[in-house]
């Protein structure tokens, strides 16, 4: 059974399909192992009852035919996706009662097509930051290496998926906050298309930036959750209506005739040199599936993370005007006077890193600053967009990078000092800041035995060549399929 | 504003307190001291951006230069009303019970 | 020193669609509180707006009407405040690019028509409603309100007195319910306005310091807080004492403006682009489509009236307050082809019975064309104009046709001479005294027969006739006598 709990989703479908295992017992078994190391602290909650009702009726359902593609499958979702079981708490203070009375898009989605949904993973607060150590909740630790952050702020989700907590796992991703974990864990992680998922029900961090992501052991499990998730929301205005792509591997063997980008300004200092020496091996395999490697520029990297540091927080500090505890939420007891209320509240209710980020984003909103600062940062951020507009253009399908410059940091390392947090995102917000798709792959681990992950980065609206250039990978590699040795208590 | 980094603001503690009461966030003596000195650090880090030249640049909106996305004029009741205002920490019947506001214009 | 009174008027129009600008709870007034709410309205974490294009519409077609440009790349911006009706803790406007810019409105005050700039129209989301109760030292809020669409309306500050104050208001109101897109009612709130007000030595270019009014739900209270406001800024400049920068409530009990708390910082509202909303972008095919399904407005219809119709201007003006009038004045001309009768129709007997029965023109039981008919009926001197009287009545209660009412009771006019000579001789003949008098030189004895053959004839004889055959069959008589 330990086996199932680690299989690719495809591999799961087949196992509930062909009724080697029924849901409920997957289910009780994931149940049990997400007990059994409760010390990760990836989840916030989790939905026994729930789950296991779930997963009965998927099994009656299956009895009598039904064949919804998620069936009775077991997933985890990050803690700021609202679903009205339970609590859905940000891993912060302000939320950790909070129960929505509505599911977010992408959850209908999932339950529709039958999905057990096991709990809701920790993330940083408000998914701010880039280790969940910032919530409430305390920190996730990674499994393989349990000093070490599992990186952020989808930490819980990448822990879950690579502890064999869940099969598959929704996170979200505003500037690396699923591929960032997904290399630190080694798994599989996907930032779609900006407009792709519905942002619903997605509790907005940086509504320009945020989207709904897969993590998953496999490329073609996320091209399967894909497939559902995909699609415009009339609840959304900024999803867009685009055709959902055929991820059929069966149509492409390789990748002959296409050129592969490796932007030269990624290959600086700042990049661990383990990193760099693994994640170029890895570009040996994509050149046996036929691909061309060319060096590219994208000249503007370098004010990627100082832009994100601006438009993000901006957002930021907008989008959690709402959080005063006056319609829900945690409300401070004993204070009178509505201002001191509301500072209150939110005083008590935010961590370090949210308050942070409410001061620069309302900083640099605030007039005789806007000019200098947030108008500049959407400048440089179309200066950005557009070097990746020109590499797509004329020079190469889609992009390889290392996904982070280090490797899974020890926990605390970074927390007193924000820059040297914010620039774990290297790699990873210029994706977010053009709207770009971009996949994390494992592609190997460094001498201490910690994971590696290398990045992919497409056009708009083509995760299909991301995924299937993914998959392939995935085929004649095998470093998805390592699992962290992790030993029951303590 | 001018684009020198040399403009750029050093906060004080005052200054963040100032910020933070626009935000209605209180900002403890403890706290203070090292929120100044992470915001003058990521200040000073984002300024950078001052001196890049942007006189023809569009800003970027929607990266996907997205436009008239609209709904229809109909109305509907929305289910669950009531599990919204479960939520809600103190009510008066249906009316959400707040501080009495102080410094109020009719509107 | 003579000064002037520089006044310019905010408008905050909400506006008659189904459902809330940014998503689809109703915006029916006068429910139980909070039941308008769903998680766009409420705030709840992860919701989002979506834009009512009916709202964009309506705000295309007052710009249209207020002879603005029309912006064509539009966004909406966030406002922040923190407010308890305020959920999102910002509010969804428009700041530097407002939908409609420079545009114009023409008032009448009086005699004299002025024409007043419009600064801006812009749409934004409205605000919840509280309740202030200082014996339990809380605020209650009732979100039902909150995002319903509202267009703000700015005007230069071009209005010199209380008066064009009012009349421009009444234009603004006009206008909004010609082309349907709010019922402007101040005192229901659905037209709300502030004041700024300052003076200036006349003749003098630069503005003085202006003081906000607020708190004013009425035309007559629009006047009063102008006026109050002028005298008191004119007795503090004329004391040699300086206007203070402030914002003043308006009490309609004391006719008196007093300073709110003064706002110790100016407002910091943090606007940028709402990264929820793609730009609008206004084609002119849409502005076209938009002005060719609009009704034709007050001032072009007002026009229509004294120039082509010759009425005068105080029938145009009655005519006009309401595009349901002038619909029903246009239908019924359409018929009879009588606008000075039609006119007088309607601004007498109907508005008359109307007002008796406590009815909306929208609400009444005869049609435009019953009435067209009935005032054809007259022309033709089927009908005499007092029977019409009578005939309306019945028509106004029971919604029947003239001809049937005629016919029901024998009203028709008796024009024939034949008719109306017997009955002229059967007068003379049965009052030989009064007929003797008549024919010796006495005139007001033409009354008394001419009263003797209506009633003989049940009102029903035409008058002309009646008075054109007495007068000849009485010379008649009197060339036989003589």
């Amino acid at each position: 059974m330990t086996d199932l709990l680690f299989a690719p989703l495809t591999d799961v479908q087949r196992a509930l399909e062909s009724k080697t295992v029924s849901s409920e017992e997957l289910t009780k078994d994931f149940l049990k192992q997400i007990h059994a190391f409760d010390r990760l602290n990836a989840y916030i909650s989790t939905f026994e009852e729930e789950a296991l009702q779930q997963a009965r009726t998927a099994d009656k359902k299956r009895a009598s035919g039904d064949t919804s593609p998620l069936l009775g499958v077991p997933l985890a979702l990050k803690d700021n996706i609202v679903m009205t079981e339970g609590e859905t708490t940000c891993a912060s203070n302000f939320l950790k009662d909070y129960q929505s009375p509505f599911d977010a898009t992408c959850v209908e989605k999932l339950r529709n097509a039958g999905a057990v949904l096991l709990g809701k993973t920790n993330l940083d607060e408000f998914s701010m930051g880039s280790s969940t150590e910032n919530s409430f909740f305390g920190a996730t630790s990674n499994p393989w290496d349990e000093t070490r952050v599992p990186g952020g702020t989808s930490g819980g989700s990448a822990a879950a998926v690579a502890a064999g907590l869940a099969t598959a796992a929704l996170g979200t991703d505003t500037g690396g906050s699923i591929r960032q974990p997904g290399a630190f864990c080694s798994v599989t992680g996907l930032k779609p298309t900006y407009g792709r998922i519905s942002r619903y029900g997605i509790v907005a961090f940086a509504s320009s930036l945020d989207q709904v992501g897969t993590m998953t052991h496999t490329a073609e499990d996320a091209a399967l959750l894909c497939s559902l998730l995909f699609g415009k929301d009339p609840l959304d205005a900024t999803s867009m209506d685009k055709e959902v792509p055929d991820f059929d591997l069966s149509t492409t063997k390789d990748l002959k005739g296409k050129t592969i980008g490796i932007p030269q300004e990624y290959f600086t200092d700042a990049l661990s040199g383990e990193i760099a020496q693994v994640v170029t091996a890895a570009t040996k395999e994509f050149e046996k599936l036929g691909a061309t490697l060319r060096e590219i520029s994208l000249p503007n990297t370098e004010l990627a993370v100082p832009t994100y540091y601006i438009i993000a927080p901006a957002e930021a500090s907008s989008n959690l005007a709402r959080f005063d505890g006056l319609r829900y939420g945690t409300r401070a007891k004993d204070v009178y006077g509505l201002k001191e209320l509301y500072a209150q509240s939110r005083t008590e209710g935010f961590g370090k890193e949210v308050k942070r980020r409410i001061l620069t984003g309302a900083y640099v909103l605030s007039s005789g600053y806007y000019d200098a600062y947030y108008l500049q940062a959407l400048k440089t951020r179309r200066l950005i967009q557009q070097d990746f507009h020109t590499a797509f253009e004329h020079e190469c399908d889609f992009i390889l990078s290392p996904t982070t410059p280090t490797t899974a940091f020890q926990k605390g390392e970074n927390v007193d000092d924000p820059i040297a947090m914010y620039l774990n995102d290297i790699y990873t917000v210029t994706a977010n800041l053009a709207g770009l798709p971009a996949l994390n792959l494992p592609c190997g681990f460094d001498s201490q035995g910690l994971p590696i992950g290398l990045q992919l980065t497409g056009k708009a609206w083509d995760e299909e060549l991301l995924l299937k250039a993914g998959m392939l990978y995935q085929r004649q590699t095998d470093w998805h399929t390592r699992r962290p040795s992790l030993t029951e208590g303590s | 504003m001018a684009s020198d980094k040399e403009n750029v603001t050093t906060f004080t503690t005052e200054e963040i307190a100032q910020l933070g009461s626009l935000a209605r966030i209180n900002i403890t003596e403890q706290e203070g001291q090292s929120l100044t000195s992470d915001l003058n650090a990521i200040v000073h880090y984002v300024a950078q951006l001052q001196e890049v030249h942007t006189e023809n640049i569009e800003p970027l909106g929607n990266v996907h230069g997205a436009k008239n996305v609209f709904r229809k004029d109909t109305a509907s009741y929305y289910a669950n009303v009531d599990a919204i205002l479960e939520q809600t920490p103190a009510r008066s019947g249906r009316l959400i019970q707040v501080p009495l506001v102080v410094d109020h214009d009719e509107n | 020193m003579d000064y002037e009174s520089v006044i310019g008027l905010e408008v905050h129009l909400q506006l008659s669609t189904e459902s809330k600008i940014f998503c689809s709870s109703s915006t029916t007034f006068g429910a139980d509180p909070n039941t308008h709410i769903d998680p766009v309205t409420f705030g709840l974490p992860g919701a989002l707006p979506v834009p009512n294009v009916k709202v964009i519409e309506f705000a295309i077609m007052m710009g249209l009407a207020l002879n603005c440009d029309i912006r064509k790349l539009n966004r909406f911006a966030r406002k922040h405040y923190f407010y308890p009706d305020l959920p999102k803790g910002y509010q969804i406007s428009q700041f530097d690019e407002p939908i409609c810019e420079h545009g114009s409105i023409r008032i009448q005050t009086g005699d004299s028509t002025r024409t007043v700039g419009i600064t801006r129209i812009h749409m934004e989301e409205d605000a919840g409603k509280s309740i202030h109760d200082p014996k339990t030292a809380s605020s209650l809020v009732d979100l039902n309100r909150a995002g319903v669409p509202l267009l703000e309306i700015v005007s230069e500050p071009d209005i010199r007195s209380a008066s064009e104050a009012s009349a421009y208001l009444k234009a603004l109101r006009q206008i909004a319910r010609y082309l349907g897109i709010s019922d402007g009612n101040m005192e229901e709130g659905s037209l709300r306005c502030d004041a700024n007000v300052s003076l200036r030595p006349k003749g003098e270019l630069k503005f003085g310091t202006r003081t906000e009014l607020k708190n004013i739900n009425s035309f007559k209270f629009v006047e009063r807080a102008i006026e109050y406001e002028v005298a008191r800024q004119l007795s503090l400049l004329k004391n040699g004492e300086e206007v203070v920068q402030e914002t003043r409530l308006f009490d309609s009990t004391t006719g008196a403006t007093k300073s709110m708390r003064s706002k110790e910082e100016s407002a910091e509202y943090r606007y940028f682009p709402d990264p929820d909303l793609p730009p609008l972008v206004i084609e002119e095919s849409w502005i076209h489509a938009l002005r060719a399904k609009m009704p034709k407005l007050p001032e072009e219809h007002f026009n229509e009236l004294v120039d082509t119709f010759e009425l005068s201007e105080y029938d145009a003006g009655v005519l006009t307050a309401e595009k349901s009038f002038i619909d029903f004045f246009m239908a019924v001309v359409e018929v009879c082809r009588n606008p000075k009768g039609a006119a007088n129709w309607i601004t007498s007997e109907l508005f008359a019975l109307l007002h008796k029965e406590g009815l909306e023109i929208e609400r009444i039981q005869v049609t435009p064309e019953q009435l067209g008919r009935l005032i054809s009926l007259i022309d033709e001197d089927i009908l005499s104009g007092r029977m019409a009287k009578e005939v309306f009545e019945v028509m106004f209660t029971s919604g029947r046709d003239p001809e049937e009412i005629i016919e029901e009771r024998g009203l028709k006019q008796l024009t024939d001479d034949t008719t109306i000579l017997e009955l002229i001789r059967t007068a003379f003949d049965e009052n030989p005294e009064q007929l003797k008098q008549y024919l010796a030189g006495e005139q007001k004895l033409h009354g008394f027969f001419v009263g003797q053959v209506m009633k003989a004839s049940g009102g029903a004889a035409n008058p002309k006739k009646v008075n054109e055959i007495l007068r000849a069959e009485a010379t008649r008589r009197e060339n036989e006598s003589s």
